[in-house]
């Protein structure tokens, strides 16, 4: 009986926690949305929400991490876009999401590491679908700023990341 | 104590593969800019001067110059070239219409001098654009 209850307080406490992360995503995302970075490149962003990811990637796992992203990006891609920025995001989302997950299995990298590549990536994601959408080359010409803005981005979520990590980890199950 | 030393000899190990992940991401993005302005860089453009209708010369417009042309019986015209573009300053002959015809940079744009029978004319370069007429 014991057991039963227990298990079930864990199911409404990851229930909690998943509603909790999935929507400081997507005020992440929100926040970002009012403050577009677009003067450098069209359609660049920090990628607060990645942050959010990171962290989940950690304490809980790919599979968190995964639902926590993928759920996201289609709240975010209904509430604040429509189907193209939507896919965007998705080809951004998952594919950093992939790499990242593959590089923390592979133990490659310590967080900040993760987090950089998963920076990197996610541009590339976003890079390629544009490439396909537009078909111009023309694009190949933001390769390197948004290469090393990946990098940066991603980076700075890293560090950012290590440290949120630090403080919560008691709070937080796993 | 040999557990926290294994995880920093891992720890080391990690931080430099993410310079590694840097180095080559830097270098990628080098590349991909280098590529990409190999590949869109303007084509050359050139100056060529014509005297009496045969070739005597062509001079990149992307180098500056001061160069005396030896036209048709005797006759003389000086041409400069600066910043991209080309004019003529002096002409030996009584009319002076060719220094009077400013400065050419684009394709197909030239500069005549009838008595002298010195034709320069732009070749390659940017194709002649709205603005180029305009200007």
């Amino acid at each position: 009986m014991t057991e039963l209850r227990n298990r079930k307080k864990d199911i409404a406490r990851k229930v909690a926690l998943f509603g909790v992360l999935i929507a400081l995503a997507f005020v992440f995302s929100y926040v970002e949305a009012l403050f577009p970075f677009t003067f450098l490149v069209p359609g660049m962003k920090i990628g607060l929400a990645n942050l959010v990811v990171v962290i989940t990637l950690y304490m809980m796992g790919a599979g968190a991490a995964f639902c926590v992203s993928a759920v996201r990006i289609v709240l975010v891609g209904f509430t604040f876009g429509n189907l193209s920025t939507m896919m965007y995001s998705m080809a951004g989302g998952l594919l950093s999401f992939a790499v990242m997950a593959l590089c923390r299995r592979l133990n490659l990298f310590r967080t900040e590491g993760v987090s950089m590549i998963g920076g990197v990536f996610h541009n590339i994601g976003q890079l390629m679908v544009a490439a396909a959408v537009v078909e111009n080359t023309a694009l190949f010409y933001y390769v390197p700023v948004l290469l090393v803005f990946g990098l940066m981005t991603g980076g700075v979520i890293g560090l950012l990341a290590v440290q949120i990590m630090k403080r919560i980890r008691a709070y937080l199950p796993g | 104590m040999t557990e926290t030393m294994d995880n920093r000899t891992k720890n080391k190990f990690k931080v430099h593969r993410e310079i590694w992940l840097i180095v080559i991401v830097l270098a990628a993005a080098l590349v991909c800019s280098l590529i990409w302005q190999l590949t869109h860089r303007a084509p050359a453009a050139w100056a060529v001067v014509t005297v009496d209708g045969e070739e005597q010369a062509r001079y990149l417009l992307s180098e500056d110059r001061t160069q005396v042309i030896e036209g048709y019986d005797g006759g003389t015209n000086t041409l400069v070239i600066r910043a991209g573009e080309a004019w003529v300053t002096d002409a030996s002959c009584p009319d002076h219409i060719c220094e009077d015809q400013g400065k050419v940079s684009r394709n197909g744009q030239t500069i005549t001098c009838l008595p002298n029978r010195v034709m320069i004319e732009i070749q390659g370069g940017g194709e002649r654009t709205i603005d180029g007429v305009a200007e």
